[in-house]
């Protein structure tokens, strides 16, 4: 009966365990606010990577993702193609998210869900302002929002990196991601983008995205408006 | 190159038709010189015929086909999607051994190679400096595709069940799929079938009106010997 009590509560007791990372506050915060901020794109963008996927068992692949950003509008637009040119999915999410085109298997409902919260978390800034701001363990500063399914840090690293981190609600870490930015060619006068991005994905599925910019195009607004 | 050989074939053409008018007028030449002229556009003629009749029935295509031994082409593809401002260019190599052996190489912007080899399609991508085989869920729809290229490298561009096939005077043919499952993937397909006899000038797969994937050969080199090693990529 004991043996049955804890094997019950061993999961609770495990997820108990769990903890966010220690992030001591620093005195002013704005300008480290900001910097959290600024990492992630402030214009409409399309941008177009290549993706490289790794799955649980060896599963290699390689696809290319292409975004359509509109932060001011909270809006994204996205489509994943074979790199001959197949288009295997599309979507469009400003707060509502409608699926275009899926063909299988990229057709299972929670797919479109879950890469439409990774793309939020690469390329988007967390809504409102910071939990707190500060420095963590290991001598990074950063940002720590919170959000309806958790937490997230925004943690500026060496060389430049950019680090961000998803916990659950629970404060399991769900995605770690290192972003690199750079300017695209011919576009120095232009914000940085991501050009190079690692997601690691532990929860609820278990898989690595790895991103290489191809192009970006700084696009006026019209021309981002949702069709 | 089979554009600018269509061109030249146009001129070359036209330039007989402008003799056929002018003949009166150069009755007073040598007959050495006539006979010259005359044989220069015996040759023509024949290039104009040949450039009209194999594109002009089914049973011509395939018999212009079932000459063939092998291609091998550059291309140039450009993915237009809605969702981009201009169309996504990239390009590579496609090299065709009969009866069904076709390697699709991309060059750039992504380093892969599409090989297939007696019906087993294989995919393999440079990651850094490695060559790593992909496993990616598409894989399966570019099996599809391929088998589909392999066909109409024999001429066979209505044999395939899936597709009503309608061949247009100018060389042009169009796939329709017969299904409507299979036309909400892919609403149709412009062949566009150059001079020389067997060869394909240009693809593009509409999967609807605004975005559609447009790949252009040039450079066409056909029987050439090709290694068969080119249809097993070695990492």
């Amino acid at each position: 009966m004991r043996r049955l009590l804890f094997v019950t509560l061993l999961p609770v007791l495990l997820a108990a365990c769990y903890s966010l990372p220690l992030m001591i506050p620093m005195e002013p915060p704005d300008d480290l606010e900001k910097n959290c901020a600024a990492v992630f794109p402030r214009q409409p963008w399309r941008m177009v990577h290549t993706i490289k996927t790794a799955f649980p068992g060896r599963r290699e692949g390689v696809m290319m993702g292409v975004v359509a950003l509109a932060p001011q509008k909270n809006a994204v637009e996205c489509a994943l193609l074979t790199i001959e040119g197949l288009r295997l999915f599309e979507a469009h999410d400003d707060g509502t998210l409608t699926v275009r085109r899926a063909l299988p298997p990229f057709d299972r409902p929670a797919l479109a869900e879950g890469m439409m919260a990774d793309i939020r978390l690469l390329f988007f800034a967390p809504e409102g302002p910071p939990l707190l701001s500060g420095t963590l363990p290991s001598g990074a500063r950063g940002c720590r929002y919170a959000r309806a399914d958790g937490y997230v840090d925004v943690v500026h690293q060496p060389y430049g990196r950019v680090g961000i981190r998803h916990y659950d609600r629970r404060h399991r870490l769900t995605r770690r991601v290192t972003i690199t930015r750079c300017h695209p060619d011919g576009l120095a006068d232009q914000e940085a983008v991501p050009c190079r991005i690692h997601l690691e994905a532990f929860h609820p599925a278990d898989y690595r995205l790895d991103l290489d910019l191809v192009e970006a195009r700084p696009e006026v607004d019209k021309s981002t408006k949702p069709y | 190159m089979s554009r600018a050989r269509s061109s030249a074939s146009t001129a070359a053409c036209a330039e007989m038709t402008a003799f056929r008018h002018d003949k009166s007028a150069d009755r007073g030449r040598t007959t050495r010189h006539n006979l010259a002229i005359a044989a220069r556009l015996s040759v023509l003629a024949m290039v104009c015929l040949l450039t009209a009749a194999w594109s002009s029935s089914w049973e011509s295509i395939r018999s212009a086909a079932g000459d063939i031994q092998s291609v091998q082409a550059a291309f140039t593809q450009e993915k237009h999607l809605q969702i981009l401002a201009k169309p996504l260019t990239s390009n590579g190599i496609l090299i065709f051994a009969a009866p069904d052996r076709l390697r699709w190489e991309y060059q750039a912007p992504l380093p892969s190679i599409l090989v297939m080899d007696e019906g087993r399609v294989q995919r393999f991508v440079k990651t850094g400096a490695n060559w790593t085989e992909d496993a990616s869920a598409a894989l399966p729809a570019m099996s599809f595709v391929m088998q589909e290229i392999g066909r109409w490298m024999k001429g066979r561009f209505d044999e395939n069940p899936d597709f009503d096939a309608r061949l247009e005077p100018d060389g042009r043919i169009v796939l329709t799929p017969r299904k409507e499952a299979l036309a909400t993937v892919i609403q149709k397909i412009d062949l566009q079938l150059a001079e020389t006899p067997g060869v394909i000038d240009s693809v593009t797969v509409y999967e609807d009106e605004n975005n559609f994937t447009r790949l252009i050969f040039t450079g066409v080199q056909v029987n050439r010997p090709i290694d068969p090693a080119m249809f097993r990529h070695q990492s």
